[in-house]
């Protein structure tokens, strides 16, 4: 969890992570960041988020992300 | 048929009632032989291409269906004895024989959108390049029919097999189902592009009557109609004169224009869309959002995200993101930050899908040299944004500019609407030579030699006075909409109120609507 929250910060500073549970519905990133943050994240978790994994239930929230990294570190 | 021809007034009521009085197992099948009946009567020929893109669709989505349901059933046989491996090793297979189906069906419909839409535009260039080098060859340019809205279904279709390709939703075992869902009259000409899990049970579900849907439906229509017949026909008439003639005006005539062209292609286009969501809206159907009032916009890329919405997150969603996250552009982001900045390198991949997206949305407007410049035009804009955002922030924060005033809000606003302004010229102009002399002439503040009035014969003091008032109108209706739904309070408001703005409405429609009887202007939207 605190390695992703440091990735999001490192991307978006301006945005509190934390307290945000609606990042993608409500526009707090857009898809520019996705791309951005998808890519950090398969380089620094060695996987490989497929682009069907791209939806904004995956993407709302740190624990989101958190639970969609976890889940495809487990089927790698 | 058209929305703006007399067809369609005698068409839409008689397909309305006919869809509340049938029993309504069958509306399903209503809306499908009436949206083949408002397609075919554009042109009998048109249908050809519509459903070989539907049988198409249909098999191949059915076809990756049954590699999945195969998946599911060797898996479930084999559930205590395959390993993990065996595993992985057989979902890499049905991935590997699906990828094919999609490749296949992609591949016949992209082929026959390009060679009908691209074929001459290929020739031509071909033609050109023979000609700076003083050949004498000359291709022959082909005649080809291009279906009306050809654009808008195949998207849409293979928008839908992509999803049953990621495992999004079931395919449709139904073809006339299918059929319907590429079909659907209000949104087959000029989107918006629909997505089936959020369109498709709308359109074979049953539909009681609604006096809100039908009253809600039939002011968006209205006001659609206002869009299209009173400011963008009349403005188009303006635009016309100047595109044609440009030389003869000066520049701030010209750059007057290029916003009226803004206001024109707006009307024209919102308008449309506003008449099948009503449409659709009046049949209990409700359709994608495609505009969310662009000209507000403080950025380019905020823009993008407010016009054409259902294009903007089709391109999105199967093109930006499977190419900035693809292998090339993840290899293209490594090697960049060997090689480049971090701040550069860690936005490489999305330039890269930016880059694709760009030109293929410039090319999905047109095939001519000016279309690619005008995807080129935003794509460029939005990369050098991208990049330039961390030094633009500190040199706001340097000068101690107040982001969140209003003045600054309002000039990033203006910022943005010139730019559009300015793509827009790339967009309407006949070709480059003319879009840059035209641009010239507005940097320049451009004299002509003898002045040119724009009021002439077709377009006079009262046509001008009538364009300015309308769009008055227009921009505070979209002020108004900042904050509210504006067809809920109307509806709030007391009878005679109501029915003042109402009648106002339907009366400008008709008698201060450039309405020619026979050729109803068509909406620019239909060429694409």
């Amino acid at each position: 969890m605190e390695d992703i929250l440091k990735i999001l910060n490192e991307f978006r500073p301006d945005i509190n992570f934390q307290s945000s549970e609606r990042l993608i519905d409500d526009g707090l990133l857009d898809s520019l960041d996705i791309v951005n943050i998808v890519a950090e994240l398969d380089s620094e978790f060695d996987i490989e988020i497929p682009v069907e994994e791209i939806t904004p239930e995956n993407f709302n929230s740190v624990s989101a992300i958190n639970r969609l990294v976890d889940r495809l570190k487990e089927e790698a | 048929m058209t929305f703006n021809s007399l067809h369609f007034f005698i068409f839409f009521p008689i397909v309305a009632m006919l869809y509340y009085i049938i029993p309504k197992k069958y509306q399903w099948i209503w809306l499908l032989i009436v949206s083949y009946v408002f397609y075919l009567l554009a042109n009998f020929k048109f249908g050809f291409f519509l459903m070989s893109t539907t049988v198409t669709t249909y098999y191949a989505a059915i076809g990756v269906g049954k590699i999945n349901e195969h998946q599911k059933d060797v898996l479930l046989a084999n559930k205590d004895t395959y390993a993990k491996e065996q595993i992985k090793e057989l979902k890499a297979n049905s991935k590997k024989h699906k990828k094919q189906v999609v490749a296949g069906v992609l591949l016949i419909n992209f082929g026959i959108l390009a060679f009908l839409k691209y074929s001459n535009f290929f020739i031509k260039s071909v033609d050109g390049v023979l000609g700076a080098f003083h050949s004498s060859a000359s291709v022959p340019t082909l005649k080809l029919l291009l279906p009306l809205g050809i654009s808008f279904y195949t998207f849409q279709a293979m928008g839908y097999v992509i999803d049953v390709y990621r495992g999004k939703y079931q395919p449709e075992k139904n073809l006339a189902k299918l059929a319907l869902f590429l079909s659907f009259f209000p949104q087959i000409m000029e989107g918006p592009i629909g997505r089936y899990n959020e369109l498709a049970h709308q359109l074979y579900g049953q539909h009681e009557f609604d006096y809100n849907n039908a009253k809600f439906g039939l002011q968006l229509m209205l006001w659609g109609y206002f869009k299209k017949v009173v400011i963008a026909d009349r403005a188009g008439i303006l635009v016309n004169m100047v595109y044609s003639n440009y030389q003869s005006f000066s520049g701030l005539q010209v750059a007057f224009v290029a916003v009226i062209y803004a206001v024109q292609i707006y009307a024209d286009f919102s308008g449309y869309i506003d008449i099948a969501t009503g449409a659709a809206q009046f049949l209990g159907i409700r359709l994608a959002p495609n505009f969310n009032r662009p000209y507000f916009s403080k950025s380019v890329s905020e823009f993008w995200r407010r016009w054409h919405i259902s294009l903007g997150t089709w391109f999105k969603d199967y093109l930006f993101y499977p190419l900035s996250l693809s292998k090339t552009g993840i290899n293209l982001g490594k090697f960049s930050r060997k090689h480049f900045s971090p701040a550069f390198a860690k936005n490489v991949p999305a330039f890269f899908g930016l880059s694709v997206v760009w030109l293929t949305t410039g090319l999905w407007h047109g095939s001519d040299w000016h279309y690619v410049i005008y995807g080129v035009y935003y794509g460029a804009l939005i990369i050098l944004s991208m990049q330039c955002k961390p030094l633009l922030q500190s040199l706001t924060a340097k000068l101690r500019i107040p982001t969140e005033s209003f003045g600054w809000k309002l000039f990033r606003v203006a910022r943005t609407f010139s730019l559009v302004c300015l793509g827009f010229i790339l967009f309407r102009a006949e070709n480059m030579g003319i879009a840059f002399s035209m641009m010239k002439s507005i940097f320049t503040l451009s004299k002509p030699a003898l002045s040119t009035s724009f009021i002439f014969n077709n377009f006079t003091r009262t046509d001008f006075a009538f364009l300015i008032l309308s769009i008055i109108v227009l921009v505070i209706v979209s002020l108004l909409q900042r904050k509210r739904n504006l067809r809920e309070t109307l509806s709030k408001q007391n009878i005679v109120f109501r029915w003042s703005i109402y009648c106002t409405a339907a009366l400008s429609v008709i008698f201060l609507g450039v309405l020619a009887s026979n050729d109803p202007s068509q909406f620019i939207y239909f060429q694409f």
